[in-house]
């Protein structure tokens, strides 16, 4: 037997780790599978309302295989992973898609894996598919129903506000008529004012050219007048 | 009859460094040729008297260099991947990661920072004991044994350093690859099925062939380089002038090679 | 002195042999042959040329004129292959040892073994084990050679050297910076070597008066020449000018001394 030294064997282990990893990843990149006839997909979603551990994952109605757990993932955002352990025979193609939808109205919820119209590389194991979720009918329903309400609801706020202008309006029709009416009465009175104040400038003006007239004669006199 | 000519200073100068360079390749070119000639003596040697300088050799350039180059590694494939999450969207990261970090590191980080490691380690190391064992006169006495130094001394250093090269430059990958990956989960979550799954994907037949390729490149240029220098000095003082040219001259030259590397294979 | 080889010939032969270095002429036209099994000191003063008898035998001195001539070979035609193929007949020990400091005492006699011979691991580690405790290493043989002394230096080089069982030794100057009390080691294991039957050692020296047990044969160098080629005897009356000089330390002789 070949003994081996310290030195010797730390050496064949330094030369033996990376030649394993090597002949792994050859192995791995020729398309061998270690694992057995299925694989694992991840199956990235919002919210995990719709699906749980167990929900089966179908293609064309054929039940393919099912979740096998649900892993939260905080960042960047909460969402989740959902991992789907599914048959290997079924060829599923890289740009396929996944739809979480009801089987029919009472039915649980099921991932329904759609295949692209054209071929494409297969899906491999570890790929992440983004989740489509149809929401369910009864849902639907109720949700028409509540916008049905809202809408009924506005259409009556609507009509009272109507209603309510139309007298609101015909108060401010008459308090303007009644405005109109006080202006023209202001005006009137105004008139009889002016005439009498522009026979007041009259006389005034008269008044001032005999001011003017006995000036021009009597300087003097007109102004010592005041001193006596 | 001569023409006397004035040649300035500097021309002369360049004139010079060129025709130093020129003797310096072809002074390396005859020393490639003699080690390709003394090939010929090879069924004479007995590899069992190489083993040992095999298995030292690969310990001092391998094994001892491993948590400098696993330091190293570390902090690179966190660098790549810092830089990639601050420069790229992170919508989608675990889609690309992978093509990121065989890009980088599979494909230029790790081979050259492998060789750039071995050339400081073991380059210096090995110009610096061909130096003084000729100094020592212990060359002189192998070549009186009827050893043929050229295999005895260059063979072994040459096979040690392909074998450490090729396994450092395979570690080098894996923890650059990981240590990306535990730093990228701290802000993009990617399971770890996805990530050696992409990883994979990345991953290709040619760049394994290429890192074959400068491995084996890179361990037979390392030794021989440090053994040209080496066997030059003259006297004991010249010992740390030529380790240094040794050191820089192989970092240079790999720097060049894995230029043209690339070019040749990626462009 | 009679140098009729034994019927298996001569080992190493240098037919006028001169070399120079750097404009200096280190050796001067020097012809000898050594047969297998003969052992011979080569002596002499600084700068007579000794130092590079070893060099120019192992075909590491670079280019001389003459010729060497190796198991009848001349050297000179050899290629690099052939070279080393060649340098693993000799056992050479340098004068600095030549050990390799990042190898201990064990690794470094393994060495050769392990390099050219095809003996297994396990008898390579046999054959060091008894070496080791033939050369009484066996309380140094994990140290390396930082910390050995300088006769543990000295045995772990000749240890080796003689690894592959050569049949000619190299030995340069051993015993000059040595303590004769720790080298009787060494000592009695060269004697060992010298005395058996094809295996042949040349010895370089300074002080050739401490090989006169070990060696029948004392070649005395000066200037790059041959001044002296005699037996033990001849070298102990010394009746040679050159080799009264030496082995006096004189100033007067035909030897101008700086």
């Amino acid at each position: 037997m070949v003994k081996l030294e310290k030195n010797e064997v730390r050496v064949a282990v330094f030369i033996l780790f990376p030649v394993l990893i090597l002949l792994v990843f050859v192995v791995l990149k020729l398309g061998y599978s270690f694992a057995s006839s299925t694989k694992d997909i991840y199956l990235k979603v919002d919210s995990i309302s719709s699906i749980k551990n167990g929900t089966q994952v179908k293609v064309k109605g054929y039940t393919i295989g099912r979740v096998v757990e649900i892993i939260p993932v905080y960042q960047p955002a909460l969402h989740f992973l959902a991992v789907m352990r599914v048959e290997n025979e079924i060829a599923m193609y890289e740009d396929c898609t996944a739809v979480i939808q009801n089987q029919n109205i009472i039915g649980d919820t099921i991932i329904e894996l759609r295949n692209p119209e054209t071929k494409q590389e297969l899906l491999k194991e570890y790929a992440v598919i983004e989740g489509i979720e149809y929401v369910n009918l009864e849902a639907l329903l109720q949700d028409v129903h509540v916008m049905l309400a809202t809408v009924t609801s506005t259409v009556g706020v609507l009509r009272d506000i109507s209603l309510d202008s139309r007298s609101n309006i015909r108060v401010l029709l008459g308090n303007l008529s009644r405005s109109v009416e006080t202006v023209s009465t202001v005006l009137n009175d105004s008139q009889k004012d002016i005439i009498e104040i522009m026979r007041s400038f009259r006389k005034t003006a008269k008044t001032m050219d005999e001011i003017s007239t006995e000036l021009k004669r009597h300087p003097l006199k007109f102004l010592m007048k005041g001193d006596k | 009859m001569y023409v006397s000519v004035n040649v300035p200073g500097f021309i002369k100068k360049i004139v010079q460094r060129i025709l130093s360079t020129w003797n310096g390749v072809q002074s390396f070119y005859f020393y490639v040729v003699s080690i390709i000639k003394s090939f010929k003596s090879i069924r004479y040697l007995r590899f069992r008297s190489l083993y040992s300088i095999v298995v030292n050799q690969t310990r001092f350039t391998g094994i001892d260099a491993l948590p400098l180059l696993m330091i190293i590694a570390l902090m690179l494939g966190g660098t790549v991947i810092i830089q990639a999450h601050t420069n790229f969207p992170k919508f989608g990261i675990e889609s690309f990661i992978g093509n990121l970090l065989v890009i980088i590191i599979a494909r230029e980080l790790g081979p050259l920072a492998t060789a750039m490691i071995v050339v400081s380690r073991s380059g210096s190391a090995i110009a610096a004991e061909i130096a003084t064992q000729t100094q020592n006169r212990e060359i002189l006495s192998l070549e009186l044994m009827g050893i043929d130094t050229k295999l005895y001394i260059i063979l072994p250093r040459i096979i040690a350093s392909i074998i450490a090269i090729f396994s450092l430059i395979i570690i080098f990958d894996i923890v650059a690859f990981f240590g990306g990956y535990l730093l990228s989960i701290s802000t993009v979550y990617i399971p770890i099925g996805v990530f050696i799954q992409t990883l994979l994907d990345a991953f290709s037949f040619n760049d394994l062939f290429l890192t074959i390729l400068k491995s084996l490149i890179y361990g037979i240029l390392i030794p021989l380089i440090a053994c040209y220098y080496g066997l030059k000095p003259r006297s004991n003082f010249e010992i740390p002038i030529y380790v240094s040219q040794a050191v820089v001259r192989t970092l240079l030259v790999i720097f060049v090679i894995n230029a043209f590397i690339s070019a040749l294979f990626y462009f | 002195m009679d140098t009729a080889c034994t019927p298996r010939g001569e080992i190493v032969t240098l037919e006028n042999v001169s070399y120079s270095y750097e404009g200096n002429r280190l050796i001067n036209d020097i012809s000898i042959s050594i047969c297998l099994g003969e052992d011979i000191v080569f002596f002499g003063a600084e700068n007579s040329g000794i130092d590079f008898i070893c060099q120019l035998i192992v075909n590491a001195a670079g280019e001389f004129e003459g010729d060497v001539f190796f198991d009848g070979r001349p050297i000179k035609d050899f290629d690099e292959i052939e070279v080393h193929n060649f340098r693993k007949g000799f056992g050479y020990l340098q004068r600095n040892f030549g050990l390799i400091n990042n190898m201990d005492v064990f690794e470094n006699i393994a060495l050769p073994l392990r390099y050219h011979s095809r003996l297994t691991s396990r008898e390579v580690d046999e054959r060091v084990e008894s070496m080791v405790e033939y050369l009484k290493l066996e309380h140094c043989a994990r140290r390396r050679p930082v910390h050995l002394s300088s006769s543990e230096l000295l045995r772990t080089s000749y240890g080796r050297s003689i690894a592959l069982d050569p049949d000619l030794l190299l030995i340069e100057h051993p015993l000059e910076e040595q303590c004769l009390l720790n080298v009787q080691v060494f000592m009695s294991a060269l004697q060992n070597r010298a005395f058996a039957p094809h295996k042949s050692v040349i010895i370089i020296t300074y002080r050739p008066e401490l090989y006169t047990e070990i060696s029948e044969r004392f070649v005395m160098l000066h200037e790059g020449r041959i001044v002296f080629d005699g037996s033990t005897d001849e070298f102990a009356r010394a009746e040679n000018p050159y080799v009264k000089q030496f082995l006096q330390a004189s100033i007067d002789g035909p030897m101008q001394m700086l």
